[in-house]
């Protein structure tokens, strides 16, 4: 009686395993279709050290759910505008990182490429804040 | 002192007992069998860098084929399965390379390359092997868009023709979904074309955006001049109004891409429920 148990638990014990070996095979095969998810993840207003960094970061996310989602890709810059903005008030503070994100805004217009290596990627001109420039926009004063 | 050196050196050479190739080969496979595939790996790599007349080839190539479609770099793994593939006369074996390279191609969603391989596969297949084909070729023609084909290859896999039937069925409602239909909506009305495709957020977002630029723009025409008006507010205009068109456009593919991903799961569920 025992031994009819034994045998029975082992062989169903056996069917699970070779069932779930058969599952991984057809689970590798899950995404051979694109998902068709197009939702962009934003890093940048992620882990906020104070409250300065939360608000801006909350003003970012309003900006590129209800704004930039609706706009064409006019940014000539990668990282983008607002994403140097919010990169560059979390790395230099709200004063500095504000003059420059208004800086960052009068130079988006594309008609310096040759001052900034291009982002292979996206093929768009490399400018991340406090990055040195790829060549001097300005000869050094003496 | 220095003779001493010398002679310290020529003995240890000498004496020195180094591992040779079928000792790392051993050693490869016993980690092979502990499934330590990443060092398996290059336990193989090593053996085949220092295999100069290829005497190990033919063992090595799948093995690290093998490991690679473990540690899940499958375009890698590609080109082992080649070179396995190359390096033997046996035509099981051959099958099983192709096989394996199908999978992985799929996989990485290079479906011209899954076909290529699909079409080397011979006409003569063992049971096991055409019915890794049959599903192969299932998912190859569903992610092409060829349904037909995929629909009777799912049909020889899932013993339940109405679970299938149903689920085709519905994947041709989706077929029905016009991306082109969708841009040509939202330029007659912002916003039509993504409520069209069920995205109400989006509609409604690019319907309050642009309708408010053109109720600003006519505030400014009434209050201060025309010309103002569209200086200020045309190229706003511009950039919302024929972006919300464009992101229709591709709204309506993502769309058609989510749900033809639901339904295919579906169907390896469905496989999956089989086995």
């Amino acid at each position: 009686m025992k031994m009819k148990y034994i045998a029975t638990s082992c062989l169903l014990l056996g069917l699970l395993l070779s069932k779930n070996d058969t599952s991984a095979q057809v689970g590798l095969y899950r995404n051979v279709l694109p998902d068709g998810n197009i939702k962009k993840e934003y890093t940048e207003a992620k882990n906020n050290q104070n409250e300065v960094q939360v608000l801006f970061s909350g003003l970012f996310l309003f900006y590129k759910t209800f704004f930039s989602s609706q706009d064409l890709t006019v940014c000539t810059f990668s990282p983008s505008c607002s994403e140097y903005g919010i990169l560059a008030v979390k790395k230099f503070g709200m004063i500095k990182g504000g003059v420059m994100t208004m800086d960052r805004l009068t130079r988006c217009n594309g008609l310096t490429p040759q001052n900034y290596e291009i982002d292979k990627k996206t093929m768009l001109l490399k400018d991340e804040p406090g990055a040195d420039n790829a060549v001097p926009v300005v000869s050094t004063i003496k | 002192m220095k003779l001493a050196t010398f002679l310290i050196l020529i003995i240890n050479v000498w004496v020195a007992n180094a591992q040779d190739l079928n000792q790392t080969v051993a050693f490869a496979n016993k980690l092979y069998e502990e499934k330590s595939y990443q060092n398996a790996m290059e336990a193989y790599k090593r053996a085949l860098y220092f295999d100069a007349e290829s005497n190990f080839a033919t063992q090595i190539y799948p093995k690290v084929a093998d490991c690679l479609y473990n540690i899940q770099d499958y375009r890698q793994a590609t080109e082992y399965y080649e070179l396995a593939y190359f390096s033997t006369e046996d035509q099981a074996l051959k099958n099983q390379y192709l096989l394996k390279k199908i999978s992985c191609f799929l996989i990485i969603q290079d479906y011209d390359y899954a076909e290529i391989e699909m079409l080397n596969l011979p006409e003569v297949l063992t049971d096991e092997e055409s019915k890794e084909k049959i599903f192969y070729e299932a998912m190859l023609r569903f992610a092409k868009g060829e349904f037909p084909e995929s629909k009777s290859a799912f049909s020889q896999i899932i013993e339940d023709s109405t679970i299938v039937n149903e689920l085709f069925k519905k994947n041709d409602k989706i077929s029905k979904i016009s991306p082109r239909k969708a841009k040509i909506l939202s330029i007659i009305m912002p916003g039509l074309g993504q409520l069209y495709v069920g995205d109400v957020k989006n509609g409604l977002n690019s319907f309050v955006l642009t309708t408010g630029l053109i109720a600003l723009g006519l505030r400014s025409a009434i209050l201060v001049s025309p010309l103002d008006a569209g200086i200020s507010i045309l190229p706003w205009f511009q950039r919302y109004y024929q972006g919300g068109y464009k992101k229709a456009e591709i709204i309506a593919v993502a769309k058609i891409q989510e749900k033809r991903y639901k339904v295919f799961n579906k169907l390896l569920d469905e496989v999956e429920k089989k086995q």
